[in-house]
């Protein structure tokens, strides 16, 4: 083979190998990272593998600020109203009614009790089905606890993500999200504790 | 095995909020570079995700070991490594099904086209630790000593792989050569 060719398969090999270069890293690895000192110091080797598995689980939810995102952009919105249940949290969307007529950018504000711990993981049910699972963790920039120990989570969606979903009849990852009438949001605790609730309306 | 220059216990004396801001502040620093690895490495960016965390869990429990922190990136890279191979090992048997050869770009010479297609499947073919050593070759652009203290190996073990490698790799693309020439 000539020093030519040989040079050229070389390339080839890197191009070949770069093609499996990722875009950037997801912004949910940061926060598992940031995590494991923690982690690992509660003495929690469990809650490593339940990360791993809910990554797994919510991996639509986190898709790029995607699916969770989604699902929290048009599930949180939802919330804007507190709707009593048995947690002290809330969840505020903005705005509070939604329509595929017309896609916006949507921001769900859910507010947890202090009840909720670093690294805890909470899950998100929409109109009563599970919609994946979000790990608390004030490392990450739409999550923070406040001075009294509640959480602020901060979901935002944009009205592309509303786009897709209303080109996808309503529904993202077999949720009804956009369907027009009144849909709820939970944020649960592991032992399915309501946290926070909220409801938002979509109009045809 | 290759030792990582700057192991052994150093750290020990901090507090456990300095060896705290180390880890993170060396691990986030490190941590483009890492995934990146370890997603060409296991061409899988979800099982990328699950070797970088388990990584970075495996840096924790061995943090004292760390000496010097201008070691860090290839000791942590090492570790990636390891944790990659562990899972690529795993899924070996599925992973071979998976030789998916993408189309090839419009203007690209069809004979052209082939030999890269040969070469992406004898790539895919290759098993962890010769991977390892094209990866860490052709993509990081290390030295055979460099790739030898991220892989644990010795030297000549490193240069025995990537021969060994590189022989497979230039007998797909010489085959796919042949191929695509009677074609023509």
């Amino acid at each position: 083979m000539s020093s030519d060719r040989y040079e050229l398969m070389e390339r080839q090999i890197r191009g070949i190998l770069l093609e499996d270069s990722p875009a950037g890293v997801p912004e949910r690895l940061r926060w598992l990272i940031a995590d494991v000192p923690h982690s690992a110091r509660q003495d929690t080797p469990g809650l490593f593998r339940s990360l791993t598995w809910l990554r797994r689980a919510a991996a639509p939810l986190v898709v790029g600020v995607a699916m969770m995102a989604l699902l929290a952009l048009i599930a949180l919105p939802l919330l804007s109203h507190p709707a009593g249940g048995s947690g002290s949290g809330s969840i505020t969307f903005s705005p509070s009614t939604l329509s595929c007529k017309t896609p916006v950018a949507v921001t769900a504000t859910a507010r947890l009790p202090s009840s909720v711990h670093a690294a805890d993981v909470v899950a998100v049910a929409f109109d009563g089905e599970s919609g994946g699972t979000h790990t608390v963790a004030d490392t990450s920039s739409d999550t923070k606890q406040q001075p009294d120990g509640s959480w602020v989570l901060v979901f935002t969606a944009t009205p592309d993500h509303m786009q897709m979903i209303c080109a996808a009849g309503g529904s993202s990852d077999g949720l009804n999200v956009l369907t027009p009438g009144t849909h709820t949001m939970q944020v649960l605790d592991a032992t399915g504790k309501v946290l926070a609730q909220g409801s938002y309306s979509v109009t045809p | 095995m290759g030792e990582v220059e700057g192991m052994g216990p150093r750290y020990s004396a901090q507090s456990e909020t300095e060896r705290e801001a180390a880890f993170q502040r060396l691990t986030q620093a490190r941590l483009d570079r890492a995934y990146r690895l370890a997603s060409i490495l296991l061409r899988d960016q979800s099982e990328a995700e699950d070797a970088v965390h388990d990584a970075a869990v495996r840096a924790w429990q061995r943090w004292d070991d760390l000496r010097d922190q201008a070691a860090f990136d290839a000791w942590f890279d090492r570790i990636v490594v390891s944790c990659c191979r562990d899972r690529a090992r795993r899924r070996l048997p599925n992973s071979i099904n998976l030789l998916d050869v993408d189309p090839a770009a419009p203007d690209e010479p069809g004979h052209l086209a082939a030999e890269r297609d040969g070469l992406r499947r004898a790539l895919a073919a290759l098993d962890p630790d010769h991977r390892a050593v094209v990866v860490l070759r052709y993509v990081e652009d290390l030295s055979v000593p460099a790739i030898a203290t991220r892989t644990g190996q010795r030297e000549g073990t490193v240069k025995s792989r990537l021969h060994y490698a590189l022989r497979q790799l230039r007998a797909a693309w010489d085959a796919a050569e042949r191929t695509g020439g009677s074609e023509r």
